[in-house]
């Protein structure tokens, strides 16, 4: 039987396949959140590290920047140099003083390298100078020299491009004052000149932590652009003073000069993505950039990526095995149970079976004992179940020593067919029965004891013994019709053997037959041209004789010789009807529809031209279109017409009627006319060939012409007939079948 | 000029005689040939090889040919006379006593230039003869 379970099965599958999918999905959203807050965390922390860079760097430049109005102190409000400078612009010529002034500087420019140190007038013009510069130094610097004086204090000059050289400078002013009782006096300016790529720069150039990308960049905005004012790491030999306009806000360089303060996304020169921290330089026009690349930064994170990847398919496998274990052992119990509902179920459907059989079944132990019965033995026996079981089973028979001889065979044999005993019923009743047994075994193959089963034959014997006066009967019955059925034979045999015989010689007989009529044609044929030759030389010779003794015969000879002559042609037109008449039996048929008016008005046509001296009356009445040889069908009704014509020749007032119709598929026609007719007593040799019922003399012809009507209907599946009266006429029909 | 310049080709003596006196009271004075056989009539026209036996000036200038011949039929002889290139262009006239349209349709396929049935009618028989003459040699005569 087939399980009735899948339905369950498939509910367990699902479920198990739900929490797996549904565990595996909340693993997947849990590994990405982990993620997302990994990858948050370290770009927090590039940030803060990042803004650190950038307040160290700013930081640095402050401290250079101080540094640098340090050096510068060494001048500012030294008025020991101040009286030198004074003494030297009134006297230039002296040499102490300018030798005390030249040193100074020249220390200064060397201990700081410096690209050069300038002393000007209040006039802004180069007393004094150290190192490379430029005559026009002081007007170019005219607005920072004007501020330091106003200001009594240093000023920075911003970076800018020394338009001679084309170089980079930053430059220091220091205002030379003396202090008098009538105030300040401003007595001239020292102008030190830098190189920010030898001072500068490498101070923001360097980036305190390990990185690829890290750079610091320093800018400042001017007018719509913003300028890079440090060489940048990324771009080898680099135009002096890159400037990119304003609005393109992605970089953060941009994003720097417009005021953005802290950490920034955005795309860099290289067209980058970086993220920046940005700040402002205080007491300068400048702002610091500290930008690394996202690439670089995210690099930890990809790594990290694959790490969440690697442990979330390790989840999953786990759970798989899992959820797949949980099914498994669910499914086990499940089939666990069906197999013992199943055990249940088989061992109810036995039991029933084995009360069920009409026949009476026991097991007996190896002991001989009664083990166990059906309903069947209790009735056959007429004892309870109860008493039956753990009795001698040899107990309930007429012959109790037979049974137990057949309980040994059983063992000697382990099976017993057909074992005859007889029961003996409670009440004294005996059954006839025949035993089958065989022995019964446990898993191990040890005789567990005996089942047998016993028939009631009492039904049989009584059967049986019906079936045999019924057979006996039969076979009398069988023998008796088997006899009748040879004699019918034999006379059938004899029947088909007489008609077989007949067959025979019909078929010899068809054979002849159309033998014969092959060598009648051909006869018949040949003779009609071997009867032709002669009948041309009599004719041909009797011309002669006529042509050249025309003077030596006599009237009554010449007249002889005629008949001769009009004989010969009398013959000659017999041949020509025979050699027709065997022509048609050899004539293919050409069938197809015909119109008989148009037929028999062409042939009424032909015979007044051939009989021009006749007046006839001709009326043609309803003629249906025939299925036949137009040739033949017009020899047909061209001779009954000329008959008509032949025969009415001696009547005044010639009548001459055709017509026809339809019956039952046979088209019927007839040629009637007033003429001689014929005694209805020689209607047989009507049709004949060369015969003849009225005399030559009065109307010609070879009588063969109705021989011919007869073969052209004959040939086309036909009839022919008519009827007549001496002097009142004759009528000839003939019947054509209509196409099938 | 020795050569004939009609050849009868007929096994019946009677028709035979009845041609030639045809011709006598037509009073044509051409030279005739009699052939009485198909053999006969082959071997004077063709060597055993197929080819010409006679020289191509003494051709005839008409041929009437009868179709029931003994040993070889006239269909034969009518045959090889119009596949031979020498011979094909020659008038041959079947005249016979067969009226079978089987006869005249092999005749017309095979190159007959006609093809009359022998009339048992003496008078109708002169008139075919003359006819035939006028036709076939008298319309040649006054074309040269």
């Amino acid at each position: 039987m087939k399980n009735p379970l899948p339905k369950k099965n498939k509910h367990i599958l699902f479920a198990a396949l739900t929490i797996f999918f549904s565990a595996s999905a909340f693993i997947i959203i849990r590994g990405y959140f982990i993620y997302q807050n990994q990858k948050k965390d370290i770009i927090n922390a590039a940030g803060q590290q990042l803004t650190a860079i950038a307040e160290l760097k700013v930081w640095e430049i402050n401290n250079w920047r101080n540094e640098r109005i340090g050096d510068a102190s060494v001048i500012y409000k030294n008025n020991e140099f101040a009286s030198d400078v004074m003494q030297y612009f009134s006297n230039p010529s002296s040499p102490g003083v300018k030798n005390n002034i030249l040193s100074l500087l020249s220390a200064i420019q060397k201990s700081y390298q410096y690209k050069s140190v300038l002393l000007l007038d209040t006039n802004k013009k180069i007393r004094l100078a150290l190192g490379d510069y430029h005559i026009d130094y002081g007007t170019i610097h005219s607005r920072a020299i004007n501020e330091a004086v106003e200001k009594y204090d240093i000023v920075i000059n911003d970076f800018h491009i020394n338009e001679r050289n084309s170089d980079i400078h930053l430059s220091l002013i220091i205002p030379i004052v003396i202090i008098q009782k009538s105030g300040v006096k401003h007595i001239g300016t020292v102008m030190i000149i830098m190189d920010p790529h030898m001072c500068l720069c490498p101070t923001i150039k360097l980036w305190p932590v390990p990185s690829d990308t890290g750079e610091a960049l320093l800018v400042q905005r001017e007018g719509n652009d913003v300028v890079f004012l440090n060489e940048l790491r990324h771009i080898k030999n680099m135009p002096l003073m890159m400037k990119y306009p304003l609005t393109e806000l992605s970089l953060p360089a941009v994003k720097a000069v417009l005021g953005w303060q802290g950490v920034v996304y955005g795309t860099d020169y290289r067209k980058k993505n970086v993220l920046a921290a940005v700040k402002a330089v205080p007491d300068t026009a400048w702002f610091l950039v500290a930008k690394v690349d996202t690439e670089e930064i995210y690099a930890p994170i990809a790594m990290r990526f694959w790490i969440i990847v690697f442990f979330i398919i390790i989840n999953i496998l786990v759970l798989g095995v899992i959820v797949a274990y949980i099914w498994r052992y669910q499914q086990m119990k499940y089939y666990r149970e069906q197999y013992e509902l199943e055990d249940k179920r088989v061992f109810l459907y036995a039991r029933s079976l084995i009360e069920a059989s009409l026949d009476p079944l026991v097991t007996i132990s190896p002991a001989g004992k009664i083990t166990d019965v059906n309903e069947s033995t209790e009735l056959i026996t007429g004892r309870s179940r109860k008493e039956l079981i753990g009795s001698n089973f040899s107990n309930y028979f007429t012959q109790p020593e037979k049974a137990d001889e057949g309980y040994k065979l059983m063992f000697e044999k382990g099976i017993v067919r057909d074992y005859p005993l007889s029961i003996r019923n409670a009440s004294g009743q005996v059954t006839e029965v025949l035993y089958n047994a065989s022995l019964y075994k446990n898993e191990a193959g040890e005789v567990q004891g005996i089942f047998a089963a016993a028939r009631d034959i009492t039904e049989l014997r009584r059967i049986e013994k019906e079936l045999k006066t019924a057979h006996n009967e039969l076979e009398l019955r069988v023998k008796e019709r088997t006899n009748e059925l040879q004699r019918a034979n034999e006379a059938l045999q004899s029947e088909i053997t007489e008609r077989k015989e007949v067959e025979k010689l019909i078929e010899l007989r068809t054979r002849l037959l159309e033998v014969t009529n092959k060598e009648l044609e051909s006869f018949s044929y040949s003779v009609s041209h071997d009867l032709r030759a002669p009948l041309r030389a009599i004719d041909g010779y009797t011309r002669m004789i006529l042509r050249d003794q025309i003077d030596k015969l006599t009237d009554d000879a010449k007249r002889k010789f005629d008949l001769i002559r009009s004989n010969t042609q009398i013959m000659g037109k017999l041949i020509d009807d025979l050699l027709t008449l065997s022509r048609l039996g050899r004539l293919e048929l050409n069938m197809s529809t015909l119109d008989m008016e148009s037929l028999v008005n062409d042939i009424w046509m032909e015979l007044q031209i051939i009989n021009p001296d006749r007046k006839i009356n001709l009326k043609i009445k309803n003629i249906p279109p025939g299925w036949g040889d137009r040739t033949l069908i017009k020899q047909v009704y061209s001779n009954l017409l000329s008959n008509a014509v032949k025969y009415t020749k001696f009547i005044d007032q010639a009548y001459v009627e055709t017509g026809g119709c339809t019956e039952d598929g046979e088209n019927i026609y007839y040629v009637k006319d007033n003429g001689v007719g014929f005694d209805m007593e020689y209607y047989d040799k009507l049709y004949g060939v060369f015969q003849r019922l009225h005399s030559a003399d009065d109307y010609e012809g070879t009588g063969v012409g109705l021989a011919i009507v007869q073969r052209i209907i004959h040939r086309h599946s036909g009839r022919v007939w008519a009827n007549g009266k001496i002097d009142k006429g004759a009528t000839f029909y003939f019947m054509l079948p209509q196409k099938d | 000029m020795d050569s004939p310049e009609i050849i009868i080709i007929e096994d019946n003596y009677h028709d035979v005689e009845m041609i030639s006196d045809a011709l006598h009271e037509l009073r044509i004075n051409k030279k005739v040939c009699v052939l009485r056989d198909g053999v006969e009539a082959t071997k004077y026209f063709f060597n055993s090889a197929g080819g010409l036996n006679l020289n191509i000036n003494a051709l005839p200038k008409l041929i009437l040919l009868d179709l029931k011949l003994p040993k070889i039929s006239g269909l034969e002889v009518l045959k090889a006379l119009k596949i031979n290139k020498e011979t094909r262009s020659l008038p041959v006239v079947i005249f016979t006593s067969s009226d079978e349209s089987s006869d005249r349709i092999s005749s017309y396929n095979l190159g007959a230039n006609s093809y009359l049935v022998k009339p048992l009618d003496a008078d109708e028989y002169f008139a075919y003869i003359r006819d035939i003459i006028n036709y076939w040699i008298g319309m040649n005569a006054t074309a040269q």
